[in-house]
């Protein structure tokens, strides 16, 4: 029997007064699955991210672990976002945030967990009880990857984790990404890496002008820089 | 698959929520200097300095024009309506998007995330705004606690109507006018010689505001709604504050603005704030500078320095407009990072945007002199430009247009009086 998708998309579209926004998405996550978005910037992106992470509205469907829109506070329990926004307290430490994040995510043991992924991504104890005015960015970015890792949602979706980090975080995001995919859960990501997509994603899906475009499973990244010159009409 | 709470988990997230603002309030105390030394200033300050002195203030303000045969309910309408508006403005910036993402993507109910932020504004509202309010329904023998209902109807307007640009632009206007008011009024008394340095029964004030507030009007159900017991203005403030939390914790929200030039150029009505973003990047705002140039005639008359038609004055202040406004480029200005992709749909945004400025300053200048036929017929044929723009675009930039602005906006004034 064919398992339910993590994440089910249907004519979601979401435009601004301006007229630019995304029109019409389709596509499905599965466990156990990678789907990369890719595309130019003002594709949409984000837009399309924001309204599957549930801080922007949006007309269409979409459904979260069988959960649809109407069970809202079900969706964000199986969800957890890393968006481009972050906004994270300059005067928030590591440690506060993390149990801030425990319980606002209501994930016990979510704390016990971050301090783990913190020591993963290169953050010491030091670094954990500064506020975050007082690490760089690329530090700031280590530590919230470090929270959303910490959550053991079903579906995950993240914009542009690679931003900011060195190569060598770089790697441990793939290494996690692979990770966890490999235990079952669901990821969703926009990125402008299309060499880590190419190596990652099970699925990659091209934005375009607010049109999502699947381009399947893909054969080498020269295949994705074809794509987004040219886009290739066909379902996701 | 984890499932979502029942009933029992609200007091979980209210837990959470109160756990949220003491870990930011403690770490910002011991992180931040400015802070540590910033926030008791600001308590104290506004609880016994700012909060009883614009009260008290306004009522005492209230209680002389009584004393100058004002109606003190009609002398009122003025610090009430300023109150309000700042309210109103307060309400428009507020959004859920500068919110921490943890708590944004959070599974935490969203009228309980939208009662929380609503009560934060609330408070904040309160004690800028409310004051107003309060001075002027005391001095006028109404209701004060009326002012917990009228804060909190203009606040939760000002959340759902998503105007930040326009109302913002409608207070600057309105207090280019007020300067250019006061410009005159000092002006006179400098050169009649009665401009005293010491002035302990305060006939300064007196004479500077009574005009102004003869122009108040309000009306009778109004006065009657503000007679209602006090309890009944703290029902509606609850009601209205419960509505106002249910729209907030709506995902689609107006962004908050931290700045006033940022704020009036990432709301959603861009060619107001294109406009006005334009008119500040020259050196002669026009915009201001109009309004406070009939103001400032119509000042004049007012306190019998000279005597000039109100069109004179209108000319002028569109003269004043039409420089920058007109003759400058159609441009967006670089840091709001436009939308330009088709430069002739953001000519016609920006021009869009200018006649709007124009109707809103026009009106809003002519209602505070108290000309309303005048700024009626300004503000509606601004308007009608506006939704007809093809008018205006099919004359050549810069003078002719201008020139078409600046006469159209003479003949209307002086048609209105």
């Amino acid at each position: 029997m064919t398992q339910e998708p993590v994440l089910s998309v249907r004519n979601l579209s979401r435009t601004y007064s301006t007229g630019k926004g995304i029109v019409s998405a389709g596509f499905t996550v599965g466990a156990g699955e990678v789907v990369a978005l890719v595309g130019p910037n003002g594709a949409g992106k984000t837009t399309l991210l924001e309204a599957l992470c549930g801080t922007a509205d949006y007309v269409g469907s979409v459904r979260i672990a069988g959960f649809d829109r109407e069970h809202e506070a079900h969706q964000r329990q199986n969800r957890v976002c890393l968006p481009e926004r972050r906004n994270l307290p300059l005067f928030l430490s590591g440690v506060a945030a993390a149990r801030l994040a425990e319980g606002f995510w209501d994930q016990p043991g979510l704390f016990s967990r971050f301090v783990t992924e913190a020591h993963f991504w290169g953050l010491e104890g030091g670094d954990l009880e500064q506020p975050a005015l007082a690490l760089s960015q690329g530090m700031r970015e280590k530590l919230m990857l470090a929270l959303v890792f910490s959550s053991t949602a079903a579906l995950m979706i993240l914009d542009e984790p690679e931003a900011h980090l060195d190569p060598i975080v770089r790697h441990r995001l793939e290494q996690r990404l692979v990770a966890r995919r490999d235990q079952g859960g669901a990821l969703l990501l926009a990125t402008h890496d299309a060499y880590m997509a190419a190596r990652l994603a099970d699925r990659i899906l091209i934005v375009r002008a607010g049109r999502l475009h699947n381009l399947g499973a893909v054969p080498g990244v020269e295949a994705v820089f074809d794509a987004l010159e040219t886009s290739t009409e066909g379902d996701a | 698959m984890r499932r979502a709470g029942g009933v029992s988990t609200y007091l979980r997230w209210t837990r959470a929520l109160v756990q949220w603002h003491a870990t930011v309030f403690r770490e910002e105390m011991r992180h931040n200097p400015v802070s540590r030394s910033m926030w008791p200033l600001v308590l104290v300050g506004g609880a016994f300095g700012y909060v009883p002195l614009v009260a008290v203030g306004t009522e005492t303000v209230i209680e002389m024009a009584r004393q100058a045969g004002l109606n003190p309910p009609d002398a009122a309408a003025g610090p009430l309506i300023y109150g309000l508006l700042l309210a109103l403005v307060i309400g428009s910036t507020v959004s859920d998007a500068e919110r921490w993402w943890v708590i944004r993507v959070s599974p935490a109910p969203r009228w309980l995330l939208g009662a929380d932020r609503t009560m934060v504004v609330y408070v904040f509202t309160l004690a800028v705004a409310g004051p107003y309010a309060w001075g002027a329904l005391r001095g006028a023998s109404l209701q004060p606690a009326a002012a917990f209902s009228v804060v909190a109807v203009a606040l939760a307007l000002g959340t759902r109507m998503r105007l930040a640009g326009r109302l913002g632009y409608a207070l600057v206007v309105m207090l280019a006018g007020l300067v250019g008011w006061a410009n005159a009024f000092f002006v006179h008394r400098y050169l009649s010689g009665s401009l005293p340095l010491d002035d302990p029964n305060h006939e300064l004030a007196r004479d500077f505001l009574i005009p102004i507030l003869s122009h108040g009007r309000m009306p009778i159900f109004l006065q009657a709604f503000f007679r209602l017991p006090a309890l009944a203005h703290v029902a509606l403030a609850l009601l209205t504050l419960a509505w106002m939390a249910q729209g907030l914790g709506r995902t689609t929200q107006p962004t908050v603005l931290r700045t006033p030039l940022r704020w009036l150029g990432r709301w959603r009505d861009a060619a107001a704030s294109l406009a006005w973003a334009r008119l500040l990047q020259v050196a002669d705002s026009g915009v201001p500078q109009a309004v406070a140039t009939v103001a400032f005639g119509l000042a004049l008359e007012a306190y019998g320095a000279m005597r000039a038609p109100t069109s004179l004055w209108l000319w002028l202040a569109l003269a004043a407009l039409w420089r920058p406004v007109w003759m400058e480029p159609l441009e967006p200005p670089d840091f709001f990072q436009a939308n330009t992709v088709h430069p002739e749909r953001s000519e016609r945004l920006l021009l869009e945007g200018r006649l709007m400025a124009l109707a809103q300053s026009s009106f809003l200048a002519m209602l505070l002199v108290g000309r309303p036929v005048s700024g009626f017929l300004l503000g509606v044929s601004w308007l009608a430009l506006r939704r007809y723009p093809a008018v205006l675009l099919a004359l050549p930039a810069g003078w002719p247009r201008g020139l078409a602005v600046a006469v159209l906006g003479a003949l209307l004034g002086w048609w209105g009086g």
